[in-house]
């Protein structure tokens, strides 16, 4: 019983003088480390819009929206709530244009449109944008 | 709620019939539902109880609550797409069921695994057995009403996750062993930091032994409870430290081995009254044994490659896609088809902390498996719930509960 009594007092003591385990989140921030896999960016210079990544994605998270093959008009749609994290896409790319990002994983939202992103050209993505709204709405494509 | 008054229970008397005794059926004895919200049935698992008084007269296990139709989903999607889905199952045990599934891939199409990968993969999965007992301890003592082991196994745990984080990027879910080998190799920071938590670790499960093994308390609430005798338990099917408790020498690391652990020096820790109290003290154990083998295998970590070279089924790596036409075509052919395996089926087990994982994988030459099946431990422990809980005190049930460690992850796929 003494030896039981000595070790928790041992433990209660230095908890006293001791800084406190857990860190004042959200006021300070821990890096994560270099391997952590969070959200997926696209860099499009590299990108021939082979689309292995929307194929290889067990999750069905990812979307390549192809508006001109010639000129490379791409337009990538990332969902980051049906994202797993396995990075099975950027192992898949052959052109290396697909990454995990290790500091952006407070990926929490009030609003669903928040998980939907979409990379490439502004105007490219402003017109699939377009695109896809009125598809919602139940008009066709294009109007 | 009595069987024989309508207006209080609330359900159909006659579907309880053969599922309780005709006692509950006259209202002599009380049908009581216990979950599926419930937190100390660990998960969401439900239990129906037939008391007489506040002593269990019948229990039966209800689940179906965590159905995620993963095995069905698995015959929708490549071989290698489902290893991310295999970390879902039982949560607890990630690596485990990485593991389960790509040594059954492996078996299936004759892939041969590296030397370092191998002992990267029993490495990790020790680590992850250590990881799975110190929340089975935490949460089975705060069950039982000892709040100070909670805290100090989740401090434990933590570095154990701050280790899977390192090597894989994700805490839990790290889909780190893939066929033919482990994803990437370990980082450099690796080493230093599960020699740390070697030298680390030790004292704080003596630390853990000081406050409950001897402690009347603990003893009062485990010992004589639960039990179950060895030939029950290889009736029911039972494995891990649930037979073992019971006294039976089986351990699949041992008796089947797999993944090399022929090489490494540990020992099986036996039970001998198979109640809660002896479940407690193998787990115990087992944490000391998994360091061994955790130590060992760092010791002798071999240099080398940690994927296979065969080009049919494991990718090439990305340094070789700019040199060579060939390594693109197997690139494209693996991510665009998969691989296809010949027809067939297989089996493979592994012991896994909560006892026999087996993955049992059926294809018919197509790149999408024909059918998987999961045979899960938690899932054949249940069954012995009500041979367990049979006339004791519903709060000893409690107890019981947490001594088979089920996951319900494990058991609902």
């Amino acid at each position: 019983m003494k030896v039981k009594l000595t070790m928790m007092w041992k433990d209660a003591l230095e908890s006293l003088v001791k800084s406190p385990a857990t860190q004042r989140y959200p006021f300070v921030r821990l890096s994560a480390p270099d391997q952590l896999r969070s959200k997926l960016h696209w860099n499009l210079e590299n990108c021939t819009g082979c689309g292995l990544c929307a194929k290889d994605c067990p999750a069905d998270a990812i979307k390549i929206i192809v508006l001109d093959k010639k000129a490379k008009r791409f337009v990538f749609r990332y969902q980051v709530d049906h994202c797993t994290f396995c990075s099975q896409c950027v192992v898949s790319c052959r052109q290396d244009c697909l990454s995990m990002a290790n500091n952006e994983w407070e990926l929490a939202a009030l609003n669903k449109d928040k998980f939907t992103v979409y990379y490439g050209h502004a105007s490219d993505v402003e017109s699939v944008m377009e695109d896809e709204s009125d598809a919602e709405n139940g008009e066709p494509a294009g109007v | 709620m009595t069987g024989s008054d309508d207006n209080l229970w609330q359900g159909d008397v006659e579907k309880l019939k053969g599922l309780v005794s005709e006692r509950a059926l006259t209202g002599e004895t009380m049908v009581l539902n216990m979950g599926p919200q419930h937190p100390s049935t660990h998960g969401v698992l439900r239990l129906l109880l037939e008391l007489d008084g506040e002593t269990v007269v019948t229990c039966v296990p209800d689940i179906g609550y965590l159905h995620t139709g993963i095995e069905k989903n698995m015959e929708s999607k490549r071989y290698e797409q489902s290893i991310v889905m295999t970390d879902r199952m039982d949560y607890l045990s990630p690596m485990g069921n990485n593991l389960v599934y790509c040594l059954a891939m492996e078996k299936l199409i004759d892939l041969d695994v590296p030397p370092r990968a191998q002992v990267i993969r029993v490495l990790l999965s020790e680590l992850t057995r250590i990881n799975s007992h110190l929340v089975w301890l935490g949460t089975h003592a705060l069950d039982i009403g000892a709040m100070s082991v909670f805290l100090y196994c989740f401090r434990e745990r933590e570095r154990l996750l701050d280790i899977f984080e390192m090597v894989s990027g994700q805490r839990m879910m790290s889909t780190y062993f893939r066929p033919g080998g482990v994803w990437r190799d370990v980082p450099a920071e690796f080493e230093p930091a599960v020699r740390d938590f070697i030298n680390y670790f030790p004292p704080r499960v003596d630390d853990y032994e000081k406050l409950l093994t001897n402690n009347p308390l603990w003893l009062d609430r485990t010992q004589g409870i639960g039990f179950i005798s060895a030939d029950d338990a290889i009736r029911y099917g039972c494995s891990g430290p649930t037979l073992r408790g019971s006294g039976v020498n089986w351990d699949i690391r041992k008796a089947l081995p797999y993944s090399g652990y022929e090489n490494f020096d540990f020992d099986v820790p036996l039970g001998q009254h198979g109640d809660v109290y002896d479940r407690y003290l193998i787990r115990i154990e087992e944490m000391r044994q998994s360091l061994r083998i955790v130590e060992q295998a760092l010791d002798k970590l071999p240099d080398g490659p940690v994927r296979s070279n065969n080009r049919k089924y494991v990718p090439p790596p990305r340094s070789e896609l700019g040199q060579s036409m060939e390594a693109v075509i197997h690139h494209f052919k693996l991510w665009t088809e998969g691989f296809r395996p010949p027809v067939g089926e297989v089996y493979q087990r592994i012991e896994s902390p909560r006892g026999e994982l087996g993955c049992y994988l059926v294809s018919d030459g197509e790149p999408k498996p024909w059918r998987v099946h999961f045979r899960t431990p938690s899932f054949i422990h249940l069954s012995v719930l009500p041979l367990m809980s049979k006339d004791h005190l519903i709060a000893d049930l409690v107890g019981i509960i947490g001594s088979v460690d089920i996951v319900l992850g494990d058991c609902d796929r």
